[in-house]
């Protein structure tokens, strides 16, 4: 059965425009228009995903957002206008798997769906959960001995320098690490001057293959002025 | 080493001064000393290099031919000075009958032509005359002897014959049996001679013809050029004296002396000018000893001042009432002049805080409270008791005065007088009593005060204040104003928050409700795209895809810099290193600047420049910097970005040569300020206003400096004062 996707957003150009894009890439999709509807239509079991609107009427994304989760362990991806760090730490702490900012890039978006359909449907948490010895984070999964990185439960070809750093921040996920303490350890050497640009290159490179969208990484960031981290992503379901 | 050098050279050129002065003033005031106790005619003498032209030479040549004369009365007298001293020739003759004598064979006194002596007297009949170096002098003049310090004298005046010469002195004793030289005084002379000879009648020419003792008398000397010594060291030494020898002596250690003195007081103008020339040190040095001095109480100061002005008074009373000046004085001058400019730099350094540096200040302030960091009104009572004290103590001291005043009256005047002090003793009390009200008065008002202060530090704070001063206070009215600005100015305060609020809310609202229809717009340019199309409607799908991203950026920005104008964005503080900021701002740029085919040049420090900022803004900053200085530098020209630390900031720079003229006089962090107002492609004209907006909200400042072409984008950001704690970390 095509996975279904639920759309909820009170400007009904956008739910339309939304389920053009997915129902082309061969999903179901179901249209609701504020907060009620969506409560109503997420009870039906071939829902899969949803993709929910903050500001609506009668009832917001997020109350509603509350009630799916008391409900069904689905992921929710929150769509918003509003776009600050306040606004997707919120979303993401009642609970959504991700955070998209209207005006959204429709790629983008149908990346992200992609993805969380896919751990959704193929791996599912418990079966990573359950793995021995595999370090999870978010869309990342790595496994020590094999020194192999998955994105969505898909193996990731990583170069050698590539696969020591990810090995770095996958062991210690949210620890920030000084460019120099990077280089020290995955290069094996003494310090060189100013060691950002190299390590910078080879981390530029490595978004481009586990970023949805590499300009705007959610996984290696930049700690300005102190060094770099892989963010920690906390698990809802 | 700067101030090494500058301290030894201020403390040579003080020292200079002061020994240039000392030397100077010892000099001058031993000339004036000397003038003045020894006399201008010693002073004349020591001034003169041959030891015959003095005075005392003068008066020796007179106390010599007083001896001879009075040896050729007395033939049985012991040895007078001139027949001792062997650097004197003489013979005194009766006619040609040789009475007394010390030449040798040889040596003829006549012919004035012995070697070795070179002045030459000769007294016959009355009169006198000399030769000096072959040449005769000019004794008597006009012949009138008038006692002035350029005559010889000698007898042979007009006024001054051989019998006034010699009674003249007065001091030397003469043993003589023959009344007719023991005439008193000239001034008595006449009544004398009416009274020895009373019964002869005789002319002046007679009776001098006749009494004159020495008509026959011939004496000749000669005085040696060089006088030699001939043992002691007393003038009398056995049976020599050396008197001759002594002047010559004595002149030679005076010239000796005034060398030594001309010498110290060129020594001490040289010393002097030196450091005049060194002025600016000089000045330096005494600012340095004024600050010193400053410190001093001015009672202390008068106190010291007591002995020199003795001794100014002293020295003032000699010299007017005695024309003398004791050897103390000159001992004390050099001191008295020191003491005196120390004053005189006191006076200039300090001029206006000497009163507040002396003691009485010091216990009005103790009274007062100086120091204590007292509350206004506890200050302004302590000052108002100060006060009192100081009147209450004024008026025991005159209660005292007038009970003396009346006890004296009452025992020696009578009794309408006595009213007197009683009624200044009433006048005191009702002083009094005037006193200790207006200090009550005083005390309330400082009370008042207080209260006012307090509630303007209430105001300030923001607090409550509901202690007023009291109805009838003075300053109650000024309280009551007080308070309506205080409710007024919390109305405008929070009338403005509001506002803010209101803005801030509006502002968000809007970008919302712009980005709902820019959604469906970017998703249905999406959808387009996807369709088949022809050419060209493919191009205008991508221009509106464009257009629209573009809108999505700049109502981001708007919507940031809004935020951030109103103070309304939250920061994330962290403690970072801006030199690695910047390292990591730029390899995270890196692509865009190898496309762009600048150069960068970059100096940044390898040592950690640690400042307190939000890293996610101050990443926004340099990006923006380096995006402007992307999009609108010069092809191929460079960039430069340096990171200097001054003090107590750290200045980063971003420096470009731009492609465009840049207008002058145009602020560039302005929201939508472009170097070119009329251009539209890329950029929302906000990169530089997010920029300057997140600088400040770091703590910071953004400068845009233009100089013809070149463009400065300059960040100050304080330095975090915490290297320490790294230092002593494991």
């Amino acid at each position: 059965m095509e996975p279904c996707i639920l759309v909820v957003d009170d400007d009904r150009e956008i739910v339309q425009a939304i389920a053009i894009l997915l129902e082309k890439e061969g999903y179901r999709v179901l249209r609701a228009y504020n907060g009620l509807e969506a409560l109503e239509l997420a009870a039906e079991r071939s829902v899969q995903l949803i993709l929910l609107d903050v500001m609506m009427p009668k009832l917001d994304g997020l109350s509603a957002l509350m009630s799916i989760r008391a409900k069904r362990n689905l992921p929710v991806i929150v769509l918003s206008a509003k776009s600050e760090d306040s606004d997707k730490i919120l979303g993401l702490s009642m609970g959504a798997d991700d955070y998209v900012a209207k005006p959204y890039n429709p790629q983008e978006l149908l990346a992200r769906v992609r993805s969380q359909l896919r751990r959704y449907t193929l791996l599912g948490d418990v079966h990573a959960e359950r793995r021995p010895g595999l370090l999870v984070n978010g869309r990342l999964s790595y496994s020590p001995e094999a020194m192999q990185l998955y994105v969505d439960g898909e193996a990731v070809h990583l170069t050698a320098t590539e696969t020591k750093i990810m090995d770095l921040f996958m062991r210690n996920p949210g620890r920030v690490f000084p460019a120099e303490e990077i280089y020290r350890r995955v290069w094996d050497e003494e310090t060189a001057y100013a060691p950002e640009n190299t390590v910078m290159v080879h981390i530029r490179h490595i978004r481009e293959k586990i970023e949805l969208n590499p300009k705007e990484p959610d996984y290696i960031k930049v700690v300005w002025g102190i060094g770099y981290k892989m963010e920690k992503h906390e698990m809802h379901r | 080493m700067d101030t090494k050098w500058k301290n030894m050279k201020c403390t040579v050129s003080f020292l200079a001064f002061v020994l240039g002065l000392t030397l100077t003033v010892l000099a001058a005031g031993f000339a004036l000393f000397y003038t003045l106790n020894q006399g201008p005619r010693q002073m004349w003498d020591n001034l003169q290099s041959d030891y015959q032209q003095t005075h005392s030479f003068r008066s020796e040549v007179r106390y010599y031919l007083e001896g001879y004369l009075e040896r050729y009365l007395n033939p049985n007298m012991e040895l007078t000075a001139g027949e001792r001293d062997r650097n004197v020739l003489y013979e005194i003759r009766d006619g040609q009958e040789l009475l007394s004598s010390n030449i040798r064979e040889g040596q003829d006194l006549t012919s004035r032509n012995v070697v070795g002596y070179n002045f030459y007297l000769e007294y016959r009949s009355g009169k006198v005359s000399l030769w000096k170096d072959g040449k005769e002098l000019d004794v008597y003049g006009d012949g009138v002897f008038r006692d002035t310090w350029d005559q010889w004298e000698l007898p042979g005046y007009d006024n001054l014959d051989t019998a006034a010469f010699l009674n003249y002195v007065g001091d030397y004793p003469v043993e003589g049996t023959d009344t007719a030289i023991a005439t008193p005084l000239p001034g008595l002379a006449p009544a004398a001679e009416s009274t020895a000879a009373p019964a002869e009648t005789v002319t002046p020419e007679s009776q001098a013809g006749r009494s004159d003792p020495w008509a026959g008398c011939t004496i000749r000397m000669a005085v040696a050029e060089t006088p030699v010594y001939y043992g002691g060291t007393a003038a009398y030494t056995g049976s020599y004296y050396n008197g001759m020898y002594w002047q010559a002596d004595s002149l030679r250690g005076a010239h000796l002396a005034l060398s030594i003195v001309g010498g110290a007081l060129l020594a001490g103008i040289a010393l002097l000018v030196w450091s005049l020339l060194w002025r600016r040190w000089l000045g330096m040095a005494w600012a340095a000893i004024g600050r010193v001095t400053g410190r001093i109480w001015l009672e202390f100061k008068l106190l010291l001042l007591l002995p020199l002005l003795v001794y100014l008074a002293t020295t003032l009373a000699q010299l007017i009432f005695a024309r003398y000046l004791s050897s103390n004085w000159f001992f004390f001058l050099p001191l008295a002049v020191w003491v005196l400019v120390g004053y005189a730099n006191d006076f200039v350094r300090n001029r206006g805080r000497l009163l507040r540096q002396s003691f009485c200040a010091w216990a009005v302030g103790c009274l007062r409270g100086d120091g204590l960091d007292l509350p206004l009104p506890k200050s302004l009572q302590r000052e108002s008791f100060a006060a009192l004290i100081v009147s209450l103590i004024l008026a025991a001291g005159a209660a005292l005065l007038d009970l003396w005043l009346l006890s004296y009256m009452w025992r020696y005047t009578s009794f309408p007088t006595l009213f007197l002090p009683f009624l200044l003793g009433l006048l005191g009390v009702v002083f009094l009593v005037f006193l200790v009200l207006h200090w009550k008065r005083q005390r309330a008002l400082a009370a008042d005060l207080g209260r006012l202060s307090g509630q303007i530090e209430a105001v300030r704070r923001g607090r409550e204040w509901t202690d007023l001063p009291g109805e009838e206070s003075g300053l109650r009215p000024l309280a009551l104003g007080l308070r309506d600005i205080d409710s007024g100015l919390q109305e405008a305060v929070e009338a403005r928050t509001r506002s803010q609020r209101m803005k801030v809310e509006l502002i968000t609202n809007v970008s919302h409700d712009l980005k709902t229809p820019l959604t469906s717009i970017l998703s249905y340019a999406e959808l387009l795209s996807q369709e088949e199309l022809p050419p060209q409607a493919r191009d205008y799908v991508t221009i509106l895809n464009e257009k629209a991203l573009r809108l999505k950026t700049m109502v981001q920005e708007v919507f940031e810099v809004s935020k951030a104008a109103s103070g309304e964005l939250a920061m994330h503080w962290e403690d970072l290193d801006l030199a690695k900021l910047l390292r990591q701002t730029l390899a995270d740029q890196a692509e865009p600047i190898a496309q762009s085919g600048l150069t960068f040049r970059t100096e940044l420090p390898q040592d950690p420049v640690p400042v307190r900022a939000d890293g996610d803004r101050l990443y926004r900053v340099f990006q923006n910097l380096i995006q402007n200085a992307l999009k609108y530098a010069l092809e191929g020209s460079r960039v430069y970005i340096s990171l200097t630390v001054r003090e107590k900031e750290a200045v980063a720079r971003v420096q470009n040569t731009s492609r465009e003229e840049l207008p002058q006089g145009v602020d560039f962090t302005e929201r939508f300020v472009r170097g070119d107002p009329s251009r539209t492609d890329g950029g929302s004209g906000l990169g530089l206003a997010i920029a300057a907006s997140f600088t400040q909200a770091c703590g910071g400042e953004l400068e845009i400096v233009t100089d013809a072409d070149l463009f400065t984008a300059q960040v100050r950001l304080p330095l975090l004062q915490a290297p320490a704690a790294e230092e002593t970390a494991p």
